[in-house]
């Protein structure tokens, strides 16, 4: 996807779920979430858009993963 | 207001053989038995006030149902201490046991070919409860647990969700302050686990009852209760608010896109 590499820079990581979706993920330290959605829908033609948090999921697995906290 | 619960430095050790593999191998095992200690639980502490819900939660093998069992009195620590409503519970058992309601998900504690009620009824004989309470509590659970339609099957003929509603009853039949649920969702679909969900929580609203679950399913954490206790290969890997654990611990966000179909 022409596009997406430009927003993949330091800490935002691209995933494809499928052809018209996508999820990025990005730190919450280095990226504000209004500085991605603004590179995301500079740079390409969006039709819907949601932010989350982690998932509650996602952090208990890497904590279960590295057997440490933080 | 003093901890109804409280576990210091608790440590329980099981002791097992390894086995052999083959016909010689288990030759072998007859005469010569080399032992292994496995640590389930590594000095874990925590204590839990009146009337809190707390989540327990780990994965398979971490020492969940291992601290459960402490806490129930069914297991005798290696080292620690351990104390739940006054009593330590391993020592008292039988006077401990009237203070607590346990469910495990994974077994039924009901009678398998009577009828519900009846073994409700023997609940109520063995646990002495008066008929007014009785009556006043099993209309409660009726009420929001809807029992009516199936008290008087047999337990072996109804449904997991069915079966768990009961389970949940029975357990709390003699209005006990503290509840041991292990995994009280497991195997049950979004309908019956909302309905459980609810209970709970009427429960530890109007009763005060203190609620410690463990579970796989996040949802239920994040629905149920205000703390987490996370445990990993016996340590205590987390302990607190569950806002707090997404504020610590979250390190990323996540933008979800749509593109527009070129087509």
């Amino acid at each position: 996807m022409a596009g997406l590499s430009q927003i993949q820079t330091d800490g935002i990581l691209c995933e494809r779920v499928d052809e018209l979706t996508y999820l990025m993920r990005f730190d919450r330290e280095q990226h504000s979430s209004a500085e991605v959605i603004r590179k995301i829908v500079n740079t390409l033609q969006v039709r819907d858009i949601f932010v989350e948090e982690e998932p509650i999921e996602e952090i208990v697995k890497r904590i279960y993963l590295s057997g440490e906290v933080g | 207001m003093p901890p109804i619960i409280e576990v210091k430095d608790l440590a329980k050790e099981f002791r097992t053989f390894r086995r052999r593999e083959g016909v010689l191998g288990a030759l072998e095992n007859l005469f010569v038995r080399e032992y292994v200690t496995v640590r389930a639980v590594d000095r874990v502490s925590f204590s839990i006030a009146p009337g809190e819900m707390i989540g327990y939660i780990g994965a398979n093998g971490a020492g969940k149902s291992t601290t459960i069992k402490v806490l129930t009195g069914i297991l005798v620590p290696t080292g620690g201490q351990v104390t739940a409503y006054g009593y330590v519970p391993y020592r008292d058992r039988r006077r401990y046991t009237r203070h607590i309601g346990v469910v495990f998900g994974q077994r039924t504690q009901l009678w398998w070919d009577i009828a519900v009620i009846e073994s409700f009824k023997l609940l109520k004989e063995i646990y002495e409860i008066p008929e007014q309470d009785y009556q006043r509590r099993m209309g409660f659970f009726s009420e929001i647990l809807n029992l009516k339609e199936y008290l008087h099957t047999p337990v072996r003929k109804l449904s997991l969700g069915e079966r768990m509603r009961c389970d949940l009853a029975a357990s709390l039949l003699h209005n006990p302050p503290l509840l041991f649920l292990d995994e009280p969702t497991i195997g049950l679909d979004v309908v019956a686990k909302e309905r459980i969900r609810e209970f709970l929580k009427e429960v530890n609203r109007t009763e005060r009852t203190t609620v410690l679950l463990t579970t796989h399913d996040l949802s239920d954490i994040e629905e149920l209760s205000q703390r987490i206790i996370i445990i990993d290969k016996g340590h205590i890997l987390f302990d607190g608010d569950l806002g707090q654990m997404k504020k610590r611990l979250a390190k990323y966000n996540q933008v979800k896109f749509f593109l527009k179909d070129r087509s």
